[in-house]
Formats: C-alpha cells, structure tokens, sequence
C-alpha cells in the first residue's frame, strides 16, 4: 500500500490490473461520494445503490481512462451523470429545481438553529440548511466540500460554463452563512 | 478559487463537523469485489493484500539485482570452464614439447642438410646419416595423438630410435653410388653413428616407423674403400663447414668399443650375419670372425647360417 501515490497514478496503476491500487483509491473518496449521494438524495439506501453505481462505473471506464484532469474531478463526473440519470428517471421530482437557479430562491421556511445548541448542533442545521438549497446550489457547494473541487472543477464535472458553476456556489454560500450567522444575531 | 466569496472558513469549519458518513462494510466488499474481478485478481482479505504488497516490494527490489548478479556468475563460471579447457590440453602439450627438446640439438636436419650441400658429394653422402629421421611437427594436429605419445615410455622411444637407424642406413647405402669415389660407410662406423645417435633422437611426436623384417634389411655395400672415406669425412670437410657438424664426427670416432657393442646388441642378428659376410666377402677375416663370436654372444639361441657355421 502506498497511501503517498497521487490518485491518478493509483487509477492507472488500477486499469493495468492492479488491484491494490484500488483500494487506495476507494478508501480514500469512498465516504465523500457516498456523502454527496446522500445529500443530493436524501435517502440513505438510494445513495448507496447509486455510490456502487457510481464505483462499477469506474471499473468498467478504468481502461480508457486518461489522467486529463484531475482523478476527482473524474470521480465526481461519474456520480453527477448517474445523479442525472436517476433525477431524469423521475425517481425524486428534485430535477426540475435543478434546473432553476432563481437568485431569490432562498427558502423562508429554512430550519433556524437553536442560539445554543452546541457545534454538533449547528452543524445538523448545517445540514438541513444544505438540504433546503436548491439540488444545483447543493450540488455546487457539496463537490466544494467533499470533492475539493474548485470552480472551474465544479464546472466541468457539472457540464456548465464556470461562470453557472461560480453563481451556484456564491448562491449557496449565501444562503449558508445565513444560517450560520442566525444564532449569533438571536 | 481566487474569489474569497467562494470559500468561507467558517462554513468549511462547520460542515467538517458534520456526520462522516461512510458505506457499510458490505458494500464496501461488493465493490473491491467487482473490482478485483474486473482485473482478474482473486479475493483476498486485508491481510493478505498486505503479505502480497511485502512479497511484491521484497521482489521487486531485489530482482534485478539478483538477476545481475546470477548472470555474472553465471558468465565468470563460464570463462574460467573455457579458460580450463584451452589451458590444459596446452599444457600437455607443453610438457610433450619439452621431453622432446631434452634431445640434444645434434640432430638439426636443416643443419645437416646444409652441411651436406656445403661439404659436396662426400659430405652429402655423410649428411644422410646424421639427419634424422623427419621430425614431426611439434603438435599433432590431434590432441589425442599427443597425449598418446606423450603418455607413452621409453620402450617406443628406443624402438623408434632402432627404426631411424635402420632407415639411416639405408639411407647411406642409397647414397653410395652417387658419392662416387666415396666408399661406403663400414658397418662398424654405422654402429658408432648409430649409438650417437641413438640416445639422442626417438623424438617422441613422431609416429613410430615400423620396424622393417630383418630379411627385408639391406646388406651393407661391400665396397672396403668407402670406410677410409667415411672416416675422413670430418677431417676432408672444408674449413666453412658447419662446427657442429665437426664435432658431431669427432665425437662419432671418439665412442668406446664398449659402446659399439652394445649397440651391436639392439642389431638384429640377421643384419648382423649379413654385415659378416661383407666382411668375409671384402677379405677382413678376422674382423668377420670378431663379429661372428660377439653375435654368437649376443644371440647365443641364434642359429648360424650354415656358410658362418663353419
């Protein structure tokens, strides 16, 4: 195991036939994949149905694959399409707010977290304040978050220009850091 | 990512403390499992992923150097088997070549053969005798032969050495109708040739010549005046002649009568009766009855020929 070995080293190690490479590979993006499926989804089985979507898609995709961007970028490509796919299906009626980007689109009824909970509190609301954003906001600000993508990442592992990318995410900042500041003013 | 409206510390800090969500183990098998099968690789468990990994680097790391150091040895075993190989039959060799060369320099055939053209007609009568019988070249060109003749003891050697005398003599009294006023080298003087030679030929490379059946010897020419001519021979050579050549003679009519008769000893005794009878025929009778009573002691079982009997 080399834990140091960049991961699209460890992906082209993989697609030679190298299956410990794998494993580094999975152990390390394993949970924000799984993360970013629960949270665009809400429901913790789908996420799972599709998290091993998302990883038999790569396996199937490891010969041809080409260290162009970066490995998560990549990765977070994968899990966007089969996303879409499953929003397209019409599984979770989520698809249609996906497309719609209103600026003014804050929700009134988002959960206000409790002026003294503790942090572990605050970040529940956190949580449910991502919940409430729109799925492209969400989406925007989750691949932020667990894949460490930038904006132009955010941009082409979405399949919009950078400046749709970079208006989601300020959007859903906005809105976060609202609900951040709550507790403070009250 | 330059923008500091799109990255707000706090809100980093707030969703790391989160839930971490991660898959259950189960899933997490399903999905090493498929991609094992993808490539091909069978199940292993976690620690046998890592005893695989130690394998793999232990190997990895040591063989190329193992390979390089195999084939060195590999080639240096190799050079010194082949350097084994080309050195001993060379040393054989090496060792025939000097048992050959402990034979004093007495018998140099191009020496000899010069001398002979230097000296004129006696002298080439003389040179035959003295030249040996040709030399074989200092390595056969098989390396067995070597080896057998090199391995073989002194036996063949002296056989050989009787064989060079006898082609020796034939050799002068081929030689004696062309000398013309030269005589005919006496018996007596071949002896004493032959036992200066004898000691120091038998070349051991040479292929043994067979010895001739004594009927088949040749009787000495009985011509009495060759025998003064032979014995002046060293003395009648001019004073360019070749100071070996010289000595070779001096030392030839320097050789004890005990010796003469001990080569007589190595002659055959039909040569020997042959050689009597020139000597009856050429009128040295009591020379003849000499030899008669050294070849009936020599060869007491020896049955005379009924014209020696008497």
């Amino acid at each position: 195991m080399e834990p140091g070995r960049p991961d699209e080293e460890l992906m082209l190690a993989y697609g030679a036939g190298d299956a410990a490479a794998f494993d580094v590979l999975y152990a390390r993006h394993k949970g924000a994949v799984l993360r970013y499926l629960r949270r665009q989804t809400g429901n913790a089985a789908l996420a799972e149905e599709l998290f091993q979507d998302v990883w038999l898609k790569l396996i199937d995709a490891r010969a041809g694959y080409e260290p162009r961007a970066k490995f998560t970028t990549w990765l977070f490509t994968i899990a966007h399409n089969r996303l879409m796919d499953h929003f397209r299906s019409g599984a979770r009626g989520a698809l249609v707010s996906y497309e719609d980007d209103p600026a003014e689109d804050v929700p009134t009824d988002m959960p206000r977290p409790d002026q003294t909970a503790e942090r572990r509190e605050t970040a529940a609301q956190l949580l449910a304040a991502i919940d409430a954003l729109p799925v492209a906001q969400r989406e925007a600000f989750l691949l932020q978050q667990e894949g460490g993508l930038s904006v132009e990442e955010i941009a082409a592992a979405t399949g919009v220009n950078r400046e749709t990318a970079k208006s989601r995410l300020r959007y859903a900042m906005t809105k976060l850091r609202a609900t951040l500041r709550e507790p403070e003013r009250t | 990512m330059t923008d500091p409206d799109l990255r707000d510390p706090n809100l980093d800090r707030a969703y790391r403390e989160t839930p971490r969500d991660e898959p259950p183990p189960e899933l997490d098998e399903r999905v090493r499992a498929a991609a094992r099968r993808a490539v091909g690789a069978r199940p292993q468990s976690l620690e046998q992923q890592a005893a695989a990994e130690r394998r793999r680097s232990w190997t990895s790391r040591w063989r190329l150097p193992l390979s390089i150091a195999a084939t060195v040895v590999i080639a240096a075993t190799l050079t010194v088997m082949v350097q084994e190989e080309d050195r001993r039959p060379r040393d054989d060799a090496g060792r025939v070549m000097e048992r050959t060369n402990v034979a004093p320099k007495v018998d140099q055939p191009a020496a000899g053969s010069s001398d002979a053209l230097r000296d004129g007609p006696a002298a080439a009568a003389v040179a035959p005798v003295q030249s040996p019988a040709p030399a074989a070249p200092p390595v056969q060109p098989s390396e067995r032969a070597v080896l057998k003749s090199a391995a073989e003891p002194a036996a063949p050697q002296r056989r050989d050495a009787t064989g060079r005398l006898r082609r020796e003599e034939r050799a002068l009294e081929a030689e004696q109708p062309a000398a013309g006023e030269s005589k005919p080298a006496a018996p007596a003087e071949l002896e004493m040739r032959r036992q200066s030679t004898a000691p120091a030929a038998a070349p051991p490379l040479a292929t043994p010549a067979p010895i001739p059946p004594p009927a088949a010897a040749p009787a000495p020419a009985p011509v009495p005046a060759a025998q003064p001519a032979l014995r002046s021979t060293p003395q009648m050579a001019p004073a360019g002649a070749a100071p070996g050549s010289l000595q070779r003679d001096r030392n030839l009519g320097d050789r004890p009568e005990r010796e003469s008769r001990e080569a007589s000893a190595i002659r055959s005794p039909e040569a020997w009766v042959e050689y009597i009878r020139s000597l009856r025929a050429q009128g040295r009778d009591a020379e003849a009855t000499a030899e008669l009573a050294e070849l009936r002691r020599a060869y007491p079982d020896f049955r005379l020929p009924p014209d020696l009997a008497r």
